[in-house]
């Protein structure tokens, strides 16, 4: 089995020429994630999915960080399945979810007993789906809230960390993406000192760096996105719910600057002095 | 699998007291200029390791005293996350009131152990023993431009598993002594590999020059080179030994037992040792030989034909 893999842009955004070039004779699934909890990029679902129905291939589309943050109607974007996970807007862990369109082919995932009119052995986890179900509800209908109140909580964060530290840059065209997800680069410190200084202030974000890993390998959310090699391990991602709150952000904004500059006086970006 | 890798916990949580305390207030962070060396009566060294573009990178500043080549006073700054912080601090400390071929001894695996709260309690997950690399690596940096050296000349290059310190030599040593096929195997004996895994195989979190699954498949396609040569060597001493045995029993067979028989005497070969390199053959005389008064003498001719018939003097003779 032969796996194409497209490039991203510097917004994170496949190109749809690449796309359709990809396609083979033997081309049996197109998959691209609906949007990234990395750079909160969001990708061209819908022309994809002409695309796909073009060249008659079954198209997948994962959802897990889109639903709750963006308009998701799986009836217009032309996908046969799509997967998403409750855990990421607010529902209960253990559960996820898999949409399959009316006439796709599938396979089973998980075999032995006939129940579920034979497409799961077993019965499927009641209580995580009703649960899945009411979160689904609520997400939906915060939407308006998230891309209005939440979307100016991350712009005013955005926008502080932009003006008064120096040496930032944040990434993603905010119309590719996500309204709650924010990734700064912070030149000269590393990705995981810096969510070390944050935790020791009650501030949980992520980083694309590396380090943080438990493998050490992986992609670079930064370097994916065309930055420079230097910045790479510095970037920063916020991501907001819409729990978040005034205080949460006014919290951050507080906290940050000392964070980065202690960091700076430790790294060698900022000394003074260097080798001959 | 060790329970860190099944239980996937924080990997913070398992940084001792003593990395935090560091990571949060490193103690010799800071700079040398030149003229605070000049005020010390030192030379100032500043040598830089690693880079931003990999994730780590450390600096260090040395004040050195010329008369005894002793580090009278040091400093460092670090990109990197919280345990190359702490690794560098700490590395930093030990080098202080040392020479500078002294310091040149201290390793990540004594920077490690020295940020133990005790003795038997990592400081920092194997997959953060990379983070300490460096700081071997900037101190022969140091040492090298304290010295007007090539750094490359001062390291010691033969290191293959960085994190745990193993040369190509002793890997090699294990792979042909326990016949190892895999890193798996491989890791029965040695610690290469168990860290930060980049030696491993390519792919990992850094690039390498050799790796471990390429010196087992070298060392073993030489093994086999080596054991198809002795098979079909010639040459009595690269000869296998199973070839040994046959080409002693055709010499006894076809030149000596006929000499003995001419006197109604045989041998019978009882058995054959490698020892230290010699081959020891054991003979019974059998019919007249058994009680022949010239039984060790003939033993003495019948070696000394051995050893030219081979042309080798790794032979002897036993009479049982």
């Amino acid at each position: 089995m032969e796996v194409t893999y497209l490039k991203t842009d510097e917004n994170g955004r496949v190109n749809l020429k690449d796309v359709e070039n990809a396609i083979r004779e033997d081309t049996a699934l197109i998959s691209v994630l609906f949007a990234s909890n990395e750079s909160g990029a969001i990708q061209p679902i819908r022309e994809i999915g002409e695309i796909a129905k073009k060249h008659n291939i079954p198209f997948h589309s994962d959802g897990a960080q889109a639903i709750g943050k963006a308009k998701v109607d799986v009836r217009e974007l032309g996908v046969d399945y799509f997967t998403f996970s409750a855990h990421k807007f607010h529902g209960p862990k253990g559960v996820g979810g898999l949409y399959i369109k009316e006439g796709a082919p599938f396979v089973n995932l998980i075999h032995g007993g006939n129940q579920m009119g034979g497409k799961r052995g077993g019965s499927v986890y009641l209580n995580g789906a009703i649960a899945m179900a009411e979160a689904l509800k609520h997400a939906n209908e915060n939407l308006d809230y998230m891309y209005s109140e939440v979307m100016a909580l991350r712009d005013e964060l955005e926008d502080f960390i932009l003006k008064n530290i120096p040496d930032t840059k944040s990434y993603v065209d905010k119309k590719y993406r996500l309204p709650n997800t924010l990734v700064v680069s912070f030149k000269g410190v590393e990705g995981e000192s810096t969510l070390w200084d944050l935790n020791m202030h009650k501030i949980y974000a992520a980083t694309g760096s590396s380090c943080s890993s438990e493998r050490l390998e992986g992609s670079e959310v930064l370097e994916a996105l065309g930055e420079d090699p230097e910045i790479a391990h510095t970037g920063i991602i916020f991501s907001l719910s819409r729990f978040t709150t005034k205080e949460d952000i006014e919290h951050v904004k507080s906290v940050l600057p000392k964070i980065i500059k202690r960091l700076r006086d430790i790294s060698m970006t900022y000394a003074k002095v260097k080798p001959k | 699998m060790g329970r860190n890798d099944l239980l996937s916990g924080n990997v913070w949580e398992q940084y001792s007291n003593k990395v935090i305390e560091r990571m949060n207030n490193p103690k010799f962070l800071g700079e040398f200029s030149e003229e605070d060396a000049k005020k010390r009566g030192a030379k100032l060294v500043v040598a830089d390791f690693g880079s931003e573009a990999c994730g780590d990178a450390v600096r260090l500043y040395w004040l050195v005293d010329p008369k005894t080549d002793k580090i009278i006073d040091a400093r460092f700054k670090s990109f990197g996350c919280g345990t190359a912080i702490a690794s560098s601090d700490m590395m930093t400390e030990l080098t202080i009131g040392k020479t500078v071929d002294e310091a040149m001894k201290i390793t990540n695996l004594d920077v490690e152990k020295a940020l133990r709260d005790n003795p038997d309690t990592p400081a920092f997950p194997p997959q953060k023993m990379h983070c300490s690399v460096m700081a071997y690596d900037v101190i022969i940096e140091a040492a090298a431009k304290y010295k007007g050296e090539d750094a490359e000349k001062l390291r010691d290059s033969e290191i293959v598993c960085e994190c745990a310190r193993v040369t190509r030599g002793e890997i090699e040593k294990i792979i042909k002594e326990h016949n190892v096929k895999t890193v798996q195997e491989l890791q029965k004996y040695t610690d290469a590999g168990k860290y930060c895994k980049s030696c491993v195989a390519p792919g990992g979190h850094e690039e390498k020059s050799v790796y471990l699954v390429d010196i087992i498949a070298e060392v073993q396609e030489e093994m086999k080179k080596k054991l198809k040569e002795s098979a079909q060597s010639e040459d009595f001493e690269n000869m296998s030994f199973l070839n040994k045995i046959k080409a002693i029993e055709k010499f006894l067979d076809e030149k000596i037992k006929p000499m003995l028989a001419m006197d109604g005497g045989s041998l019978e070969l009882v058995d054959i040792r490698e020892e230290n390199g010699v081959t020891n053959i054991y003979e019974r005389y059998l019919g007249a030989c058994a009680t022949c008064a010239s039984g060790m003498m003939t033993l003495m001719a019948i070696e000394d034909e051995l050893k030219r018939h081979f042309k080798t003097d790794k032979i002897k003779l036993h009479q049982i």
